[in-house]
Protein backbone atom coordinates (compact mmCIF):
# COMPACT_ATOMS: atom_id res chain seq x y z
CA UNK A 1 0.00 0.00 0.00
CA UNK A 2 2.63 2.63 1.29
CA UNK A 3 4.58 1.73 -1.99
CA UNK A 4 1.28 2.49 -4.30
CA UNK A 5 0.32 5.87 -2.02
CA UNK A 6 4.39 6.98 -2.91
CA UNK A 7 4.67 5.93 -6.55
CA UNK A 8 1.13 8.14 -7.47
CA UNK A 9 1.90 11.11 -5.00
CA UNK A 10 5.46 11.29 -7.33
CA UNK A 11 3.31 10.84 -10.81
CA UNK A 12 1.27 14.36 -9.58
CA UNK A 13 3.97 16.01 -7.65
CA UNK A 14 5.69 15.52 -11.32
CA UNK A 15 2.71 15.88 -13.15
CA UNK A 16 1.61 19.25 -11.19
CA UNK A 17 5.58 20.81 -11.14
CA UNK A 18 5.17 20.46 -14.85
CA UNK A 19 2.04 22.15 -15.12
CA UNK A 20 3.29 24.91 -12.61
CA UNK A 21 6.03 25.65 -14.44
CA UNK A 22 4.10 26.24 -17.46
CA UNK A 23 1.69 28.47 -15.58
CA UNK A 24 4.50 30.46 -14.50
CA UNK A 25 6.42 30.76 -17.41
CA UNK A 26 2.86 32.47 -18.96
CA UNK A 27 2.89 34.39 -16.15
CA UNK A 28 6.12 35.76 -16.96
CA UNK A 29 5.93 35.99 -20.71
CA UNK A 30 2.44 38.04 -20.14
CA UNK A 31 4.14 40.86 -18.04
CA UNK A 32 6.56 41.26 -20.12
CA UNK A 33 4.52 41.52 -23.13
CA UNK A 34 2.53 44.22 -21.61
CA UNK A 35 5.72 46.18 -20.36
CA UNK A 36 6.77 46.37 -23.76
CA UNK A 37 3.36 47.15 -25.37
CA UNK A 38 3.14 50.20 -22.67
CA UNK A 39 7.09 51.22 -23.35
CA UNK A 40 6.08 51.29 -27.31
CA UNK A 41 3.18 53.34 -27.07
CA UNK A 42 5.22 56.10 -24.42
CA UNK A 43 7.69 55.81 -27.35
CA UNK B 1 20.12 34.75 -45.67
CA UNK B 2 16.55 33.25 -45.94
CA UNK B 3 16.47 31.52 -42.65
CA UNK B 4 17.44 34.40 -40.53
CA UNK B 5 14.73 36.22 -42.26
CA UNK B 6 12.78 33.76 -41.32
CA UNK B 7 14.36 33.98 -37.23
CA UNK B 8 12.71 37.46 -37.56
CA UNK B 9 8.97 36.74 -38.37
CA UNK B 10 6.42 36.00 -35.86
CA UNK B 11 4.43 32.33 -36.33
CA UNK B 12 1.02 33.32 -37.15
CA UNK B 13 -0.54 29.66 -35.85
CA UNK B 14 2.00 31.32 -32.37
CA UNK B 15 -0.68 33.66 -32.57
CA UNK B 16 -4.22 31.91 -32.80
CA UNK B 17 -6.31 31.09 -28.92
CA UNK B 18 -6.92 27.12 -29.30
CA UNK B 19 -10.09 25.94 -28.58
CA UNK B 20 -8.68 22.69 -29.54
CA UNK B 21 -6.25 23.36 -26.26
CA UNK B 22 -9.44 23.73 -23.84
CA UNK B 23 -11.20 21.36 -24.99
CA UNK B 24 -7.92 19.15 -24.61
CA UNK B 25 -7.65 20.36 -20.96
CA UNK B 26 -11.11 19.21 -19.52
CA UNK B 27 -10.90 16.33 -21.68
CA UNK B 28 -7.73 14.88 -20.10
CA UNK B 29 -8.85 16.13 -16.59
CA UNK B 30 -12.21 14.36 -16.87
CA UNK B 31 -10.04 10.97 -18.66
CA UNK B 32 -7.86 11.28 -15.55
CA UNK B 33 -10.49 11.05 -12.75
CA UNK B 34 -12.48 8.09 -14.77
CA UNK B 35 -9.55 6.62 -14.86
CA UNK B 36 -8.37 7.01 -11.11
CA UNK B 37 -11.82 5.85 -10.11
CA UNK B 38 -11.30 2.51 -12.49
CA UNK B 39 -7.88 2.03 -10.87
CA UNK B 40 -8.50 2.28 -7.60
CA UNK B 41 -11.99 1.09 -6.98
CA UNK B 42 -13.51 -0.48 -10.50
CA UNK B 43 -10.05 -2.53 -11.68
CA UNK B 44 -9.69 -5.74 -9.75
CA UNK B 45 -6.43 -6.54 -7.36
CA UNK B 46 -3.87 -8.97 -8.65
CA UNK B 47 -3.79 -12.36 -6.78
CA UNK B 48 0.44 -11.80 -6.58
CA UNK B 49 1.07 -8.78 -6.68
CA UNK B 50 -1.42 -7.11 -4.38
CA UNK B 51 -2.40 -3.40 -4.48
CA UNK B 52 1.01 -2.28 -5.72
CA UNK B 53 0.31 -3.85 -9.08
CA UNK B 54 -2.22 -0.96 -9.70
CA UNK B 55 1.46 1.20 -10.18
CA UNK B 56 1.26 -0.73 -13.55
CA UNK B 57 -1.58 1.71 -15.32
CA UNK B 58 0.28 4.95 -15.16
CA UNK B 59 3.89 3.49 -15.52
CA UNK B 60 2.69 2.01 -19.16
CA UNK B 61 0.65 4.73 -19.77
CA UNK B 62 3.27 7.25 -18.94
CA UNK B 63 5.65 5.02 -20.86
CA UNK B 64 3.29 4.70 -24.07
CA UNK B 65 2.49 8.54 -24.57
CA UNK B 66 6.27 8.60 -23.79
CA UNK B 67 6.84 6.62 -26.83
CA UNK B 68 4.46 8.52 -29.14
CA UNK B 69 6.16 11.77 -27.75
CA UNK B 70 9.17 11.33 -28.84
CA UNK B 71 7.49 9.94 -32.45
CA UNK B 72 6.35 13.00 -32.47
CA UNK B 73 9.83 14.77 -31.99
CA UNK B 74 11.35 12.25 -35.11
CA UNK B 75 8.45 13.41 -37.32
CA UNK B 76 8.82 17.23 -36.62
CA UNK B 77 12.44 17.11 -36.45
CA UNK B 78 12.27 15.63 -39.80
CA UNK B 79 10.31 18.82 -41.21
CA UNK B 80 12.24 21.13 -40.15
CA UNK B 81 15.34 19.30 -41.46
CA UNK B 82 13.75 19.41 -44.72
CA UNK B 83 11.10 23.12 -44.69
CA UNK B 84 13.06 24.69 -42.05
CA UNK B 85 10.40 26.14 -40.55
CA UNK B 86 10.53 27.48 -36.98
CA UNK B 87 6.81 26.21 -35.91
CA UNK B 88 8.81 21.98 -36.87
CA UNK B 89 11.46 22.96 -34.21
CA UNK B 90 9.22 24.11 -32.01
CA UNK B 91 6.85 21.55 -31.84
CA UNK B 92 10.05 18.66 -31.57
CA UNK B 93 10.94 20.86 -28.81
CA UNK B 94 8.01 21.22 -26.84
CA UNK B 95 7.36 17.09 -27.36
CA UNK B 96 10.42 16.38 -26.40
CA UNK B 97 9.88 17.83 -23.04
CA UNK B 98 6.84 16.13 -22.53
CA UNK B 99 8.57 13.16 -23.46
CA UNK B 100 11.05 13.72 -20.62
CA UNK B 101 8.99 14.32 -18.18
CA UNK B 102 6.55 10.82 -18.94
CA UNK B 103 9.96 8.92 -19.09
CA UNK B 104 10.54 10.33 -15.72
CA UNK B 105 7.79 9.41 -14.09
CA UNK B 106 8.09 5.66 -15.57
CA UNK B 107 12.01 5.80 -14.17
CA UNK B 108 10.67 6.88 -10.96
CA UNK B 109 7.06 4.40 -10.90
CA UNK B 110 9.29 1.55 -12.20
CA UNK B 111 11.87 1.07 -9.48
CA UNK B 112 9.22 1.62 -6.60
CA UNK B 113 7.10 -0.78 -8.19
CA UNK B 114 10.08 -3.01 -8.57
CA UNK B 115 11.33 -2.33 -4.74
CA UNK B 116 8.20 -4.41 -4.17
CA UNK B 117 7.64 -6.98 -6.83
CA UNK B 118 11.39 -8.00 -7.35
CA UNK B 119 12.57 -6.95 -3.48
CA UNK B 120 15.26 -4.29 -5.72
CA UNK B 121 15.04 -0.99 -6.37
CA UNK B 122 17.14 -1.43 -9.80
CA UNK B 123 18.41 -4.33 -12.21
CA UNK B 124 20.53 -4.02 -15.44
CA UNK B 125 18.78 -5.66 -17.14
CA UNK B 126 17.04 -4.92 -21.03
CA UNK B 127 14.08 -2.92 -20.54
CA UNK B 128 15.59 -1.34 -17.53
CA UNK B 129 18.60 -0.09 -19.02
CA UNK B 130 17.56 1.23 -22.48
CA UNK B 131 14.76 3.59 -20.90
CA UNK B 132 17.62 4.68 -18.66
CA UNK B 133 19.53 5.64 -21.80
CA UNK B 134 16.39 7.18 -23.69
CA UNK B 135 16.07 9.71 -20.66
CA UNK B 136 20.20 10.39 -21.08
CA UNK B 137 19.37 10.80 -24.88
CA UNK B 138 16.64 13.19 -24.73
CA UNK B 139 18.50 15.09 -21.74
CA UNK B 140 22.07 15.52 -24.14
CA UNK B 141 18.56 16.82 -26.65
CA UNK B 142 17.99 19.78 -23.93
CA UNK B 143 21.80 20.26 -23.83
CA UNK B 144 22.10 20.87 -27.11
CA UNK B 145 19.83 23.42 -27.20
CA UNK B 146 21.09 25.03 -24.28
CA UNK B 147 24.30 25.55 -26.24
CA UNK B 148 25.56 29.35 -27.50
CA UNK B 149 24.96 30.15 -30.42
CA UNK B 150 22.45 30.76 -33.41
CA UNK B 151 19.42 29.12 -32.65
CA UNK B 152 18.91 27.67 -36.42
CA UNK B 153 22.19 26.01 -35.52
CA UNK B 154 21.47 24.30 -32.75
CA UNK B 155 17.84 23.94 -33.85
CA UNK B 156 19.55 21.92 -37.02
CA UNK B 157 22.11 19.90 -34.50
CA UNK B 158 18.63 18.80 -32.00
CA UNK B 159 16.86 18.18 -34.77
CA UNK B 160 19.46 15.15 -36.42
CA UNK B 161 19.98 14.71 -32.04
CA UNK B 162 16.38 14.23 -31.91
CA UNK B 163 15.93 11.98 -34.92
CA UNK B 164 18.67 9.26 -34.32
CA UNK B 165 17.30 9.33 -30.29
CA UNK B 166 14.18 7.91 -31.89
CA UNK B 167 15.83 4.94 -32.57
CA UNK B 168 16.10 3.91 -29.14
CA UNK B 169 12.05 3.55 -28.54
CA UNK B 170 11.98 0.70 -30.32
CA UNK B 171 14.90 -0.89 -28.66
CA UNK B 172 13.12 0.02 -25.67
CA UNK B 173 9.68 -1.45 -26.32
CA UNK B 174 11.56 -4.85 -27.88
CA UNK B 175 14.16 -5.21 -25.91
CA UNK B 176 12.71 -7.97 -23.67
CA UNK B 177 11.51 -9.74 -26.48
CA UNK B 178 14.71 -9.98 -27.92
CA UNK B 179 17.16 -10.51 -24.55
CA UNK B 180 16.58 -12.56 -22.11
CA UNK B 181 15.20 -10.37 -18.50
CA UNK B 182 14.74 -11.98 -15.74
CA UNK B 183 12.92 -9.55 -13.71
CA UNK B 184 10.75 -7.52 -16.53
CA UNK B 185 7.32 -9.39 -17.56
CA UNK B 186 5.90 -9.48 -21.04
CA UNK B 187 2.17 -9.07 -20.68
CA UNK B 188 1.60 -9.18 -24.52
CA UNK B 189 3.02 -11.52 -27.43
CA UNK B 190 6.61 -13.88 -26.16
CA UNK B 191 10.25 -13.27 -25.99
CA UNK B 192 12.84 -15.58 -25.72
CA UNK B 193 12.59 -16.96 -22.40
CA UNK B 194 8.77 -16.06 -21.07
CA UNK B 195 5.42 -16.33 -22.95
CA UNK B 196 2.97 -13.13 -21.69
CA UNK B 197 0.25 -13.93 -19.97
CA UNK B 198 -2.22 -11.05 -21.20
CA UNK B 199 -4.69 -9.00 -18.75
CA UNK B 200 -8.33 -9.43 -17.28
CA UNK B 201 -10.77 -7.78 -19.46
CA UNK B 202 -11.61 -4.84 -16.57
CA UNK B 203 -7.51 -4.30 -16.17
CA UNK B 204 -7.06 -3.70 -19.97
CA UNK B 205 -10.25 -1.45 -20.17
CA UNK B 206 -8.68 0.44 -17.25
CA UNK B 207 -4.79 0.69 -18.92
CA UNK B 208 -6.57 1.49 -22.08
CA UNK B 209 -8.23 4.52 -20.89
CA UNK B 210 -5.59 5.69 -18.74
CA UNK B 211 -3.55 5.67 -21.79
CA UNK B 212 -6.06 7.43 -23.43
CA UNK B 213 -6.13 10.06 -20.66
CA UNK B 214 -2.68 10.30 -20.52
CA UNK B 215 -2.43 10.90 -24.52
CA UNK B 216 -4.92 13.74 -24.10
CA UNK B 217 -3.31 15.36 -21.16
CA UNK B 218 -0.10 15.07 -23.68
CA UNK B 219 -1.78 17.12 -26.50
CA UNK B 220 -2.41 20.22 -24.36
CA UNK B 221 0.69 20.16 -23.01
CA UNK B 222 2.05 19.76 -26.25
CA UNK B 223 -0.39 22.98 -27.36
CA UNK B 224 0.04 24.62 -24.28
CA UNK B 225 3.98 24.53 -24.91
CA UNK B 226 3.78 25.61 -28.33
CA UNK B 227 1.90 28.79 -27.68
CA UNK B 228 4.37 29.51 -24.72
CA UNK B 229 7.27 29.26 -27.20
CA UNK B 230 5.54 31.62 -29.51
CA UNK B 231 5.00 33.90 -26.84
CA UNK B 232 8.76 34.41 -26.00
CA UNK B 233 8.73 34.58 -29.92
CA UNK B 234 6.71 37.62 -30.15
CA UNK B 235 8.33 39.14 -26.60
CA UNK B 236 11.60 38.82 -28.71
CA UNK B 237 10.57 40.45 -32.34
CA UNK B 238 8.98 43.30 -30.01
CA UNK B 239 12.39 43.73 -28.02
CA UNK B 240 14.27 43.75 -31.27
CA UNK B 241 11.75 46.65 -32.35
CA UNK B 242 12.04 48.45 -29.78
CA UNK B 243 16.01 48.15 -29.65
CA UNK B 244 16.12 49.18 -33.17
CA UNK B 245 13.65 52.45 -32.45
CA UNK B 246 15.95 53.32 -29.69
CA UNK B 247 19.02 53.04 -31.87
CA UNK B 248 17.53 55.55 -34.96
Amino acid sequence: MTYLVVAYSIVWLIMFGYIYSLGKKQTKLLKEIEFLKEMENEH
Amino acid sequence: MEACAEKEKVPVFFERKSSLEKALFIGAAAGLLISFYLIFIWSPIEKTMGLVQKIFYIHVASASTAFIAFFIVFVFSLLFIIKRKRIFDTYAKVSAEIGLVLTTIVLTTGPIWAKSSWNTWWAWEPRLTTTLILWFIYMAYFMIRQMDGVWEKKARLAAVFGMIGFIDVPIVFFSIRWWQSKFHPIVFGAGPSQQGGGVDERMLVTLLVTIFAVLLLYGYLLLKGVALEGMKITLNHRKEKIRERLIQ
